[in-house]
């Protein structure tokens, strides 16, 4: 786990956990008012903001607690076909539109596996959920990406949903997870 | 490395908030509205009063009781003394203890003091039934027979309300007044001056 927070300053803590928060809303705005509110809040109850992982549950609570306890942001799974007609430009781009098409606990799976290097022991430990489940939630988000990707570079390829698009089946992969 | 984490990670790690804006959270972190009852400039105030007012409370519990025992003790003396200046005649007439207590058979308690120097220096002249508080006593008559300073002595058992009486000495009614108890009976001597505090 990369979490070593000892070792962040404020401000790179402040960074990640805007990353963290932007992987959770994928809107920068609600990114940064969800970490400004989660670091007034751990600082009023501790004093003090030195831990990236603290940081990191604190951020997710009230992601919990406004966004999805309100419906703010609406979780339904993305329909590949929907996507697959909607055109995309510029390889940045392409990948921030991507991401937004995936729901965000595929999102923040990606980002603390990928970026912050949890593993899947990790994150089902954070989440609370069994590691297989975890395991399954970042290869269906890596292969929507992927496919996603595909159909992007070879838009006049029809798109194939596979039982992995469809995120209500669970899917096992044989090889597991390089993380997990 | 997988590539797409790459992308991943490359993509998250462009994402940054503009410095001031950083400065901001990181400031609005030591601005924090504490709530006034967590905090410590007014919850050590509040506390200090708080902990006065437990203080005043107990001391006010306490200038109650010590009033009311003070009430006790002076309404006591005050009958004491009033009944000594009445001066009544005793109902019977004796020198002896032994015939008083024999001629006051309502009383069931001893009627002598035992305090040896009093009672080697006031002869017994007689007694008669009186109440002290409501509760039955005897009021015996003395005299001190060097002086020929006239006394009358109260003797009634303890009670909860006269057991709150601490042994002393008073002024009352121009005469002085002294409690004292003896096991369960409880003593009061009223006279012109203090008689000698002797105790066996």
């Amino acid at each position: 786990m990369n979490n070593t927070a000892d070792e962040l300053t404020p401000d790179a803590l402040v960074q990640a956990g805007y990353r963290y928060a932007l992987s959770l809303t994928h809107h920068p705005h609600d990114a940064e008012d969800l970490v400004q509110q989660a670091w007034m809040r751990l600082q009023h109850r501790y004093g003090r903001v030195d831990n990236k992982a603290v940081l990191f549950k604190a951020v997710r609570n009230l992601f919990t607690d406004r966004y999805r306890r309100n419906a703010i942001v609406v979780f339904e799974p993305i329909e590949d076909r929907e996507f697959a007609d909607k055109p995309v430009s510029g390889a940045s781009q392409d990948l921030d539109t991507l991401l937004a098409r995936l729901r965000s606990e595929e999102r923040e799976a990606l980002f603390l596996n990928a970026v912050e290097g949890y593993t899947a022991a990790e994150i089902s430990e954070l989440w609370g959920q069994p590691r297989g489940s975890i395991l399954s939630l970042i290869h269906r988000a890596k292969k929507k990406l992927r496919d996603w990707t595909a159909q992007h570079d070879n838009p006049r390829s029809s798109p194939s949903p596979t039982p992995d698009d469809d995120s209500t089946q669970p899917h096992h992969p044989p090889g597991g997870h390089p993380h997990g | 490395m997988d590539r797409l984490d790459q992308q991943l990670r490359d993509y998250y790690q462009e994402q940054k908030l503009p410095s001031a804006k950083v400065e901001s959270i990181l400031e609005s972190g030591t601005l924090v509205v504490v709530p006034w009852w967590r905090s410590p400039r007014h919850v050590l105030p509040l506390a200090a009063v708080f902990v006065f007012a437990l203080l005043g409370l107990g001391f006010m519990a306490s200038s109650l009781t010590t009033s009311e025992t003070s009430q006790l003790a002076y309404s006591v003396a005050k009958e004491v003394a009033k009944a000594h200046n009445k001066a009544l005649a005793p109902e019977v007439v004796t020198q002896s203890y032994t015939t008083l207590q024999a001629q006051l058979h309502r009383v069931d308690f001893s009627l002598q003091p035992k305090a040896d120097a009093l009672a080697a220096a006031c002869t017994l002249l007689g007694g008669r039934y009186c109440s002290i508080q409501g509760e039955l006593a005897a009021q015996l008559r003395l005299q001190d027979a060097r002086t020929g300073t006239l006394y009358t002595l109260f003797v009634t058992k303890e009670t909860p309300q006269l057991e709150k009486l601490k042994a002393s000495n008073r002024w009352v009614e121009g005469d002085n007044v002294r409690f004292w108890r003896e096991g369960d009976r409880f003593f009061a001597l009223a006279g012109p001056a203090p008689p000698p505090i002797r105790t066996k």
